[in-house]
């Protein structure tokens, strides 16, 4: 009840805030008239007795607050006061609030961006119903643990699961296919998800026209249907209403459309289902799975993504023994010796997989520069509260409470972060979109990363909080003020106080400190990135262009076909101009891991590997390739003309001493995959298979004709070979009316692309410690400035006592020395912790590399030198009599 | 002004015109002179001090106020006692006599 009728008398309060106030003057003022006429009754002058009615009634202005303040809403009254005030005060200092507000803009857009893409990438969850549950579900390769240390599931594991499994809802499988779209414009290679029936339905998806495939669509004899993916339908169909049960033409045979998936669908890209899986980073149709006869019991086709929904309070764990325990009850069906053992991943974990960390040291940095922003903005508003201490003195003098003057001080802190926030997240919607422009592609999924209200929610704490951190130093200091000390100091100024330059030196650190971390890191990132430029990669080709066709089996349905079709392709393409030579091959260094089988030495039951078999990564070239990519032949010779019909191999170094470590290669017989035996005559460098950043697999070459399979068609040229795309293109056009070019793109591009994360994360990180290391030398710049300015006076007196500037400056330096060494070497102890644990974000680079350490105390150090010198000079530079007038 | 005036214990100032105000409702003015009069000018209030005591007192819901106007025809705040100043009262005037008891007790000890 008295809550109740305070609050409502609160309120009323507020709302009639100017009537109170004026109903308060109108009775003191009859008070004071009641006390005159008493007086004058008393036989005093009109004068006199009104004097006397004033000073018995006492100090009618702090009563009138006294009053105001018994009754009305403190807090809001207040808040609205000094916002008021504070907007008055920025008005009157433009420079000072424009500085304010755009560091704090670019902090906080910083600071945004870097969360939104964290955020959508490595914190929300995947798109998908029920994504708390989904599990991606792998095998321990134990065979190939010297390869991968797991591998995705073969059909014959994935069926015994999903017919045995009680702890899951559901298991769905998917495999990647292409098919050449034909008689809708150009042909085209789709990229074609084979995907078990219950597919959709366990991820959630929506159709947007007809329906997805569903439960029982998977069964013999109803293979061809077809779901297309919103993106097909709209520019290979017109998006036409009637593309529901049309047919339509991939890989020669006709598929009939059951429906358009809606646009907002997700399919899994790239590795995120498990290594070597290699889904397209798009997806044009879906189709049934509908395995067939050979696919079912084939184990070596470890090809099939599969994933699970965990039954509700049911564990990864369970789900792994049980899957343990199914494959090893099946292990003779399975033929499977020893059985696989399973790892289970939550899906999110999985899909996001080794982006995360980066992401989130990323998060870290921004934050860190972020905090050097607010420091700096510490700083000068520290600054202008020791201009402003009279002011603070004067009104304290006249009744300010201690409390309404911090208040004071937070409101305007607050209110400008509120401004510099609202113009970081404006900043941050562009910010985001040049982000995601110059991410790596395969950040996964970078292309979902938005501005949202989660991300602006962030924002606009970030932005309260950062106001409140770095307002509260300056905000406490000003409501310390002690007024008759203040007004009691002369206008000449005095040398600082003990505290103002405990103070200051906190500041100072505390920046030098965060932009060494920041730059510690930035510069092991930087040599990380050189060493990975630099590595040796095998090759060493720069003007290539490579194309990949596919030639159809209807179209080239013979080996001799096809053949042909590559060889005429090469020397066409050779009689362009600006072309120097042609290559085709099966697949591009860096590019990945592609047809991977067992070799073994000829003599291997007594040989020097003692019988085991090597997994190598087959590649089928002309005979030219290893010129035109500029791959080195240590020993023996290329393939030639000559040997089409015999079985020779060309080894890399690796794979040739891992069978032969002592014994000269050339000349020895091995068992590929079969039991045939291929001659080897060369060995050629290793060449980086999967990154710059792993070691090349092993690898074996194998002349083109024997599989009449080498889709990339590799092009060197003399000028850009990105130029010569038009001319190629048209010149395959004309060799194989059918033949779709799926993909084209230049050697140094494919090479960009394996560093795009790297690249990504250096730009960033670099760009964050560039904006520190400036934010920083600014901020003791204003420090050491402003106090240089304060002390005009002690430093016109030294110089007129004969000081020279080196004195002077020796004087400054004196005094930063111990701030400038404590934020280095806290800087470097920290950092040194942190690249510990971004060690193996490292490429070549020991986190203690001492020579990144140096050079950044060094900078900072000659950073802090230089931004206490210049505001010194000028200093010094003054008449010694205008400094001690002016003081 | 009577020299030997002190002022106001802290804290009376409620207690004081919650009392005048039992007696009558009355404007500010009012109320000072009543307590200076009662004490026989020995109590001699900060008369501006009354005021925020008399928002805080209203706040609090012991007194009430409206405008009325005077016997010279002037416009003035009166403020009256409500029943829940009453009470208060009341439970005050104990508390001080037990007070004023008890230091009594301390002061005249032998």
């Amino acid at each position: 009840m008295t809550l109740l009728r305070s609050l409502w008398f609160r309120l009323r309060a507020l709302v009639t805030r100017r009537r109170i106030a004026r109903e308060i003057d109108r009775e003191m003022a009859f008070h004071v008239d009641m006390e005159t006429a008493n007086n004058i009754r008393a036989g005093l002058s009109p004068d006199e007795a009104r004097r006397l009615a004033h000073v018995a009634f006492g100090g009618r202005q702090r009563f009138r607050e006294e009053a105001r303040d018994e009754i009305r809403s403190r807090a809001l009254e207040d808040l609205a006061q000094d916002v008021r005030h504070a907007a008055r005060t920025f008005r009157r200092t433009p420079a000072f609030t424009a500085t304010v507000i755009s560091t704090l803009a670019l902090g906080i857009g910083a600071t945004t961006v870097i969360f939104s893409v964290a955020d959508n990438v490595v914190l929300r969850s995947l798109p998908y119903r029920n994504a708390d549950r989904l599990v991606g579900v792998q095998v321990l390769s134990d065979r190939l643990k010297n390869v991968t240390p797991t591998w995705v599931p073969n059909a014959a594991h994935y069926l015994a699961w999903k017919a045995a499994c009680t702890v899951c809802d559901g298991m769905a499988a998917v495999r990647p296919n292409g098919l050449v779209l034909s008689g809708a414009g150009d042909p085209a290679l789709l990229f074609v998800f084979r995907v078990s029936d219950n597919t959709f339905s366990m991820l959630g998806a929506h159709a947007e026209r007809g329906r997805l495939l569903a439960p029982g669509d998977d069964r013999p004899g109803n293979e061809r249907l077809v779901v297309i993916s919103d993106q097909l339908w709209r520019e290979r169909f017109g998006a036409r209403d009637d593309i529901v049960g049309r047919t339509i033409t991939m890989g020669d045979t006709l598929w009939t459309v059951l429906g358009v998936v809606a646009p907002d669908f997700r399919m899994f890209r790239g590795t995120e289902l498990g290594p070597f899986l290699g889904l397209p980073k798009r997806a044009d149709a879906f189709v049934p799975l509908a395995l067939d006869a050979r696919e079912r019991t084939t184990p070596g086709e470890h090809d099939y993504g599969v994933i699970a929904l965990l039954r509700p309070g049911k564990t990864a764990e369970a789900l792994r023994a049980q899957l343990d325990a199914i494959s090893a009850a099946n292990a003779v069906q399975l033929r499977d010796d020893p059985p696989s053992r399973t790892l289970i991943t939550p899906l999110q974990a999985q899909v996001v997989g080794a982006a995360g960390r980066p992401l989130l040291l990323l998060l870290a940095a921004v934050g860190a520069m972020l905090l050097i922003m607010c420091v700096n903005i510490a700083t000068l508003f520290l600054a202008r509260s020791a201009a402003r201490r009279r002011e603070s003195a004067v009104r304290v003098a006249l009744g300010a409470g201690q409390g309404r003057l911090i208040r004071q001080v937070l409101a305007e802190t607050v209110t400008l972060s509120v401004l510099g926030g609202l113009a970081g997240v404006v900043l941050s919607r562009w910010g985001v979109r040049a982000l995601v422009a110059l991410a790596p592609s395969d950040l996964p999924r970078v292309d979902e990363v938005h501005v949202d209200a989660r991300v602006l929610l962030v924002g606009v704490v970030v932005s309260v909080v950062a106001g409140l951190a770095f307002g509260l130093v300056p905000a406490l200091r000003f409501g310390q003020t002690a007024p008759g000390d203040v007004l009691k100091e002369s206008s000449r100024g005095a040398t600082d106080s003990r505290t103002t330059m405990r103070g200051r030196s906190w500041l100072i650190a505390s920046q030098l400190g965060l932009s060494a971390v920041l730059l510690v890191i930035a510069g092991l990132f930087l040599k990380s990135f050189e060493r990975v430029m630099h590595a040796d990669r095998g090759f060493t080709a720069e003007r290539v262009l490579a194309l990949d066709v596919v030639t159809s089996r209807r179209e080239y349905p013979t080996l001799a076909q096809r053949n042909q079709y590559y060889a005429e392709v090469m020397e066409r393409l050779a009689s362009l101009p600006g072309v120097t030579a042609t290559a085709v091959t099966s697949a591009l260094p860096l590019e990945g891991e592609a047809w991977i089988d067992g070799v073994w030495p000829e003599t291997a039951a007594g040989g020097a590997n003692g019988g085991r078999e090597l997994d190598a990564n087959f590649r089928f070239v002309s005979p030219n390739v290893f010129t035109v990519l500029g791959v080195s032949l240590p020993k023996g010779r290329t393939f030639t003309e000559a040997d089409r019909g015999r079985r020779v191999v060309v080894l890399s170094e690796n794979a040739a001493r891992a069978m032969w470590p002592h014994d000269d290669p050339i000349g020895k017989r091995v068992h590929v995959g079969s039991d045939s035996l291929w001659t080897v005559i060369g060995v050629a460098a290793n060449v980086r298979t999967t990154g710059i950043e792993h070691e090349a697999s092993l690898t074996a070459y194998l002349p083109y004709w024997e599989r009449g399979y080498a889709p990339t068609i590799l092009v060197r040229t003399n000028g850009d070979p990105g130029a010569l795309a038009g001319p190629v293109r048209t010149a395959l056009r004309q060799l194989g009316p059918s033949v779709p070019i799926s993909r084209v793109r230049t050697i140094d591009q494919v090479v960009s692309t394996v560093v795009a994360q790297r690249r990504f994360e250096l730009v960033l990180i670099v760009l964050f410690a560039i904006t520190a290391v400036l934010t920083a030398s600014i901020g003791i710049y204003g420090i050491i400035s402003n106090s240089l300015s304060r002390r005009a006076n002690e430093i016109g007196i030294r110089i007129a006592l004969g000081a020279r500037p080196a004195n002077v400056h020796a004087m400054v330096l004196r005094e930063v020395l111990v701030p400038v060494a404590l934020g280095l070497v806290a800087g470097v102890v920290v950092s040194r912790m942190i690249a510990g644990v971004i060690a193996g974000l490292l490429f070549e680079v020991r986190p203690t590399d001492g020579l990144t350490f140096a050079s950044v105390a060094l900078l900072l150090a000659a950073v802090a030198v230089l931004a206490c010198w210049i505001p010194t000079r000028r200093a010094t530079r003054l008449d010694p009599v205008d400094a001690l007038r002016a003081g | 002004m009577a020299a030997s005036s002190s002022d106001v214990l802290q804290g009376t100032l409620d207690l004081l015109v919650l009392k005048a105000l039992s007696l009558a409702p009355m404007h500010g003015w009012g109320i000072s002179q009543r307590i200076q009069q009662l004490s026989r000018d020995a109590l001699q209030i900060g008369q501006g001090s009354l005021y925020p005591a008399l928002y805080r007192l209203e706040k609090r819901g012991l007194v009430k106020s409206e405008w009325s106007t005077t016997e010279n025809n002037r416009e003035a705040k009166y403020y009256r006692l409500s029943a829940a100043g009453q009470r208060a009262l009341a439970a005050e005037m104990t508390d001080w006599r037990k007070f004023v008891g008890a230091v009594d007790l301390v002061l005249l000890a032998e």
